[in-house]
């Protein structure tokens, strides 16, 4: 139990740590404008000192069409990105720090309502990453700065950088007057330290305007999405649907033995296109060795559209493997 | 208030705090009038140093120019001035009605214009090697008769070539059978088109000389500028024909399929790959603020605006290399005749 004599200690203490908070704002962020050149050149500074580092930690994320943007906040390699960039759970990406340097990553969780998501480095680290901060300490008009493999990777350019204010504050979205374009989404804003405070993630209906998600955001549901799961029914990503992989074909048992053969395949499928002929006897479904009709429609029958399965096939003593991308039943 | 009211009171304005939206008066944007009152001494560097480019026709401003030296001369970009058949230039408040065009340099998309004067405030130029990302830049934003209104951005990335297709094209597939160079599908917006070469013509010689391979053809053609014109012999069912083919630019040619990345990005230059060397800013802008310099807070230009390529992305040529071309042109334009004794004067 605090004893009544203490309070004037602890409202003292609360006094030096919130006063503390406000003294380590720039100057600038007080200002409603800068009033003079100096004042610019001073944002200028903090911008560039606060670089270096920003960009050493912010990453290309490889998509199949087109790319985004990522931030390491770990040095163990935990990223924070978009939700429309990562895309789904459980999915493997390649990263690409400004130097071209590769690493093998896999996405973590997400939230489909409001754009944020997370990816975990598999590489071994440790990664250059950035401070950030889960609770919004950041006002209306603060200078920030904005970077993101704007329109894709391009190792002679390097990261791009922006730099802007923040214009418009909501719990779930910040806007700033950063411009942003494809390729930026899931990249940092920083505060002018250097402190990651929101991830981009889309164009405002203003042409000067962009949307960022704030770590507040990220923080409601932080373990959700570290422990790899799909979040919400938005509009940033769409759930895998067990049941809505389709691969077109026909299988039945061979007559005089244990092997499952290619019936059928249906014209203009993804099985079509992979090269699979009737006659081919189907050995492995990724790892599970197929041995019965009722088996291989049950391991089909747990496959969502966009899912890549490996097909072992035998055909006159020839086997070989492939990779098929499933689509949605038509 | 006890502490427990103190807390409740702090859980309640946050919880409030954070549900409201709330917005900044527009005027104190990055780009707002607030901030452009804080550049007015940058302003002078671009009110000096800035040219205005009008259409004759229209008489609206469609590109900008960086004034070179006191008499008279400008740069701008050349494929922004190609598209209007006559200009006026302004600078200061001084009116040119007719300025004249010396020289073009289609590698840089620059064009070297002379106005009759004798007392312009020529560029002051900085070095763009220690022109790090986030360093304040500004060009022109808008302009009317009095005044060149500035806007602000910072550099984005790194300095360096953009590279792209050859500036011109023939605007033919080409193919090699038998020994001979065979016509393939003709484009539209073409040189060789509206000098009436079709599909399945063959080609006896380019400029006198018979040729072997159609590579042989796509190296000549790189070497050239826009304008240029070819002489190819052709030959046709029995039929021999010769004729002249303009090369057009390549972009004009074969226009870049437009990516989502164009949609969203508004007005963008038609020329805006296959440079040198550039700088690239983030100042809000259109094809039609190219062609002016790019200044910093203290007023001394570090290069010139070339191209807008997207609403994040504007390339500028570096003081330096701009200088080095703009001699390049100057020495050209005076070794054609007359052009020397007018200028010594």
């Amino acid at each position: 139990m605090t004893r009544l004599k203490d309070y004037p200690v602890i409202m003292l203490l609360c006094w030096v740590a919130i006063s503390s908070l406000v003294s380590a704002r720039p100057y600038f962020n007080d200002q409603k404008a800068p009033e003079s050149l100096d004042d610019l050149q001073n944002i200028q500074k903090a911008v560039q000192a606060s670089l270096p580092k920003a960009r050493a930690a912010t990453v290309c994320v490889e998509l199949k069409e087109g790319s985004g943007s990522g931030v390491i906040i770990s040095p163990d390699g935990l990223v924070l990105t978009a939700a429309h960039v990562s895309g789904g759970v459980d999915e493997e990406l390649t990263l690409v720090f400004e130097d071209g340097k590769k690493l093998k990553a896999r996405s973590l969780g997400l939230n489909s309502d409001n754009d944020a998501a997370m990816i975990q480095i598999t590489d071994p680290g440790p990664f250059p990453y950035v401070d950030y901060e889960t609770v919004t300490n950041f006002e209306l008009g603060d200078w920030v700065f904005a970077l993101g493999h704007s329109g894709g990777f391009d190792k002679e350019r390097g990261v791009v950088t922006r730099v802007g204010r923040v214009v418009r504050l909501s719990s779930d979205t910040i806007r700033t007057d950063c411009m942003l374009i494809g390729g930026d989404s899931g990249g940092p804003l920083f505060n002018s330290d250097g402190t990651l405070i929101a991830i981009h993630s889309r164009v405002g209906m203003i042409k000067e305007d962009s949307q960022h998600v704030p770590l507040e955001a990220f923080e409601r549901k932080w373990s959700e999405m570290k422990a790899s799961e799909f979040l919400g029914n938005g509009p940033f990503a769409q759930r895998r649907k067990p049941g809505t992989g389709y691969l077109g074909v026909s299988v039945a048992l061979e007559s005089h033995g244990e092997r499952l053969v290619i019936d059928k395949v249906g014209e203009d499928t993804p099985a079509s296109r992979a090269g699979l002929e009737a006659g081919m006897a189907l050995l492995k479904l990724n790892d599970h060795t197929l041995t019965s009709v009722e088996q291989f429609q049950k391991l089909m029958g747990k496959m969502a559209k966009g899912d890549e399965i490996r097909l072992t096939w035998e055909r006159q003593e020839e086997i070989e493997e492939i990779t098929v991308e499933l689509e949605a039943r038509p | 208030m006890n502490l427990k009211q103190f807390f409740v009171f702090l859980w309640l304005t946050s919880h409030f705090l954070n549900a409201a939206v709330v917005g900044l008066e527009p005027e104190l944007r990055r780009d707002g009038p607030v901030i452009k009152k804080v550049l007015d001494p940058v302003q002078k560097s671009l009110q000096d140093h800035s040219a205005v480019f009008y259409d004759a026709k229209t008489r609206k401003y469609f590109v900008y120019g960086t004034v070179m030296s006191a008499d008279g001369l400008i740069l701008t970009k050349a494929s922004e001035l190609a598209k209007v058949e006559k200009f006026t230039v302004r600078v200061g408040r001084k009116h040119y009605r007719n300025p004249e065009l010396l020289e073009v340099d289609h590698r840089w998309d620059l064009a070297l214009v002379k106005v009759p004067a004798d007392d312009l405030k020529p560029a002051k130029w900085g070095e763009t090697e220690a022109l790090d990302r986030g360093t304040w830049v500004i060009c022109n934003g808008s302009t009317d008769r009095k005044f060149r209104r500035p806007r602000i951005g910072v550099i984005a990335a790194t300095e360096r070539e953009i590279p792209g297709p050859p500036l011109v094209a023939l605007g033919v597939r080409l193919e090699t059978k038998d020994g001979a160079i065979h016509i393939g599908p003709v484009s539209e917006a073409s040189g060789a088109h509206e000098a009436g070469v079709k599909e399945g013509d063959i080609i006896l010689s380019i400029d006198g000389e018979q040729l072997k391979k159609h590579e042989e053809l796509i190296d000549i053609v790189k070497e050239r500028v826009p304008g240029d014109q070819i002489a190819v012999e052709l030959k046709r069912d029995d039929e021999k024909i010769s004729t002249k083919v303009e090369l057009y630019p390549y972009y004009k040619v074969y226009p870049p399929q437009s990516t989502r990345n164009d949609h969203m990005s508004g007005l963008i230059s038609d020329r805006r790959t296959s440079f040198p060397r550039v700088i690239q800013h983030d100042i809000f802008s259109s094809y039609r603020n190219m062609g002016g310099p790019l200044v910093t807070l203290d007023g001394v230009c570090v290069g010139m605006n070339i191209a807008c390529v997207s609403r994040v992305t504007k390339f500028a040529i570096p003081a330096e290399e701009l200088q080095v071309a703009f001699e390049e042109l100057k020495a050209k334009a005076f070794n054609k005749e007359g052009l020397q004794e007018e200028v010594e004067e």
